[in-house]
């Protein structure tokens, strides 16, 4: 009886938990940079597992850098809260680091 | 499918005008019928592609990625695409205040709208969101009005520029009240003050929207502490 609640409590929890997302961080990365270049072939996205969280390496093309930037840096501020927040989710800690 | 009826002298400025209203590219309009009129022709033109949908598309592709199951639904009018998100743990992308929720909208926006030459913004309303901001907003302003009756100034709290903006739509229905923000970017709220007799406008409640800068040396006067905090 106490095993059977105790079996029944643990799957409602499961139920109620996020999906875990289906790609990682570093893919849904590019997913959204790609859209936003106009050379996607050149985008590229590397993982550095630091101390503490993980870095991600953004590469673009030279003249897409303004476009991943956006004006007063209003896209690549997008891009790090979304990305954060996605990562929560997959309880980890990410930073995006934008290489040239 | 959207659709505008445009008059003017020939077909080709009529179609010019449309492209401009409906935000499309010639290649995703169709005319429907042009009717010949007093002063000149009208036509009717028709979008053949739906700029909500793919907007929606996008979104729903993303919020996977994220990890969100949710079901979206559009409403797209000439002026901007409205998607409504249902779904659980939506709070994930609402973020503190909002402040995930202005990211998302800022990259499905800048994604969406590269392909077209017509920029159409984008509003995600994630469970109902905005309206229960909204509301909350209103009690938020009724309270200000209520204590800055005395005639003192009322500071609310620290907002984002999409809540400052409903907030100065919702005193224009307080005749007799004025709203203005003052502070930089990131520290930047709304005060409450009862407008002088002289200052209040028609009757309907509607003044005049004022335009200040930040960096205006006036607004010195108004950070004088002498205010009530409402938060």
């Amino acid at each position: 009886m106490v095993f059977n609640l105790f079996k029944r409590e643990k799957q409602s929890n499961g139920e109620g938990k996020p999906e875990p997302a289906a790609n990682s961080i570093a893919d849904l990365l590019k997913f959204i940079v790609v859209r936003l270049v106009d050379n996607p072939d050149d985008v590229d996205v590397s993982e550095v597992e630091g101390e503490r969280n993980t870095i991600l390496e953004l590469k673009v093309n030279d003249e897409d850098m303004g476009k991943v930037i956006g004006k007063k840096g209003r896209i690549i501020k997008s891009l790090r809260i979304v990305l954060r927040a996605a990562a929560i989710h997959e309880g980890k800690s990410i930073s995006i680091e934008l290489v040239n | 499918m959207l659709y505008v009826d445009e008059v003017a002298s020939s077909e080709e400025e009529a179609i010019e005008t449309a492209l401009r209203k409906l935000r499309l590219d010639r290649k995703d309009i169709t005319v429907r019928s042009v009717e010949e009129v007093d002063n000149g022709v009208k036509v009717r033109i028709e979008a053949v592609r739906s700029r909500g949908q793919e907007a929606t598309d996008l979104l729903t592709d993303l919020l996977r990625r994220i990890g969100i199951k949710s079901e979206l639904f559009y409403i797209e009018s000439l002026d901007k695409v409205l998607i409504n998100v249902k779904g659980v743990h939506l709070g994930l992308i609402i973020g503190k205040s909002g402040s995930t929720l202005e990211a998302l909208e800022a990259l499905l926006c800048a994604m969406h709208n590269r392909s077209y030459t017509w920029y159409k913004p984008i509003v995600i309303n994630p469970g109902g969101y905005r309206e229960n901001k909204h509301k909350a907003l209103k009690t938020l302003v009724k309270r200000a009005v209520e204590a800055a009756g005395n005639g003192e100034k009322v500071s609310l709290p620290i907002m984002r520029q999409r809540d400052r903006k409903q907030v100065h739509q919702i005193i224009k229905e307080f005749p007799g009240f004025k709203s203005r923000s003052f502070g930089d970017d990131n520290d930047r709220r709304v005060f409450i003050y009862q407008a002088a007799e002289d200052e209040i406008g028609p009757a309907d409640g509607l003044t005049e929207v004022e335009y200040l800068p930040t960096e205006d040396p006036d607004q010195t006067v108004y950070n004088d502490n002498t205010h009530t905090a409402i938060s």
